[in-house]
């Protein structure tokens, strides 16, 4: 199981990725990251919800009630350009992260 | 099925903003945890267990309210440096260059005491340009999605400023000028 503290840094990421096909509401954003991450990464309502905000207030997410697939009334986010425009330099900056991580700490899978 | 916003509502407390602010925020987390509920619910666990995991998917509340707060407020100040400072700040130099470009083309002021040492001088066509410095702050305002009494500040922020900039220079310039007098004496 991942660390929370390291799972925070991988938050703002994650969340742009899961953005990049479409609009999601809070617990589909969450439940695509478990998804895709086979469980990895988990976010409770406290690393999530704040993070949602900051990122809408810096004008990369935009966010707006309407119905949900069950029917009920939910926010859903949606990736504003200045939000793509971050994922590209934050994968570089991950990758470089990992590729240093490898050589320093010889993690294979990173 | 548990009652979520009520469940919220009682953990989260205070968020120090407005109560339709609060209550969209309420209900934002409370759909995350009906729906985190009914999807434990749909995939067989049992009705306790689907509550307790549902409620320790909520973390720590203390940390959820404090987070929130301090992200709201950071959203507060970017609002309120692009909804009222920045138009303002930026349609107050421009009025100031406006003046310098004038006199600077020669438009001929208007004396308040003309002949005397110490009097007001008006630029009239750059006093009536100033209402449009206004709109033109509170357009970039708008633009800004600036709302209600933000525009009409920032509108205000120009003449405010200059206001209080001649006002200053003017007690300077009556200060430097009693003094050169007294000195003269």
């Amino acid at each position: 199981m991942i660390r929370t503290e390291l799972k925070r840094g991988t938050a703002e990421l994650a969340i742009l990725s899961v953005l990049e096909n479409g609009p999601l509401h809070g617990y589909e954003i969450g439940r695509r990251i478990e998804y895709q991450s086979g469980g990895a990464l988990q976010y409770s309502l406290a690393a999530l919800y704040p993070l949602l905000y900051r990122m809408e207030n810096r004008g990369w997410l935009h966010a707006e009630w309407g119905k949900g697939e069950n029917g009920k009334r939910r926010r859903s986010y949606r990736l504003l350009p200045r939000g793509r425009k971050m994922l590209k330099p934050m994968r570089a900056e991950w990758a470089d992260l990992f590729r240093a991580l490898r050589r320093v700490a010889k993690v294979t899978h990173a | 099925m548990p009652d979520w916003r009520a469940y919220v509502r009682e953990h989260l407390g205070s968020l120090r903003r407005s109560p339709a602010e609060e209550e969209e925020a309420v209900a934002e987390l409370a759909a995350h945890l009906e729906d985190f509920h009914a999807a434990l619910l749909a995939s067989g666990t049992p009705e306790a267990e689907a509550f307790s995991r549902t409620c320790a998917r909520a973390g720590n509340w203390k940390q959820l309210r404090s987070e929130i707060i301090a992200a709201k407020q950071e959203g507060t100040m970017r609002d309120r440096i692009r909804q009222i400072w920045l138009p303002g700040l930026v349609t107050f130099m421009s009025a100031y260059f406006v003046l310098i470009l004038l006199q600077r083309l020669g438009a001929r002021p208007l004396y308040s005491h003309p002949g005397e040492p110490v009097g007001v001088i008006f630029y009239l066509p750059w006093l009536f340009l100033l209402p449009l410095v206004g709109v033109m702050a509170g357009y970039l305002s708008r633009r800004a999605q600036g709302e209600g009494w933000r525009v009409y500040l920032a509108s205000c922020v120009p003449v405010l400023a200059l206001a209080a900039l001649f006002l200053v220079l003017f007690r300077l310039v009556l200060s430097w000028i009693s003094r050169s007098r007294r000195r003269r004496k």
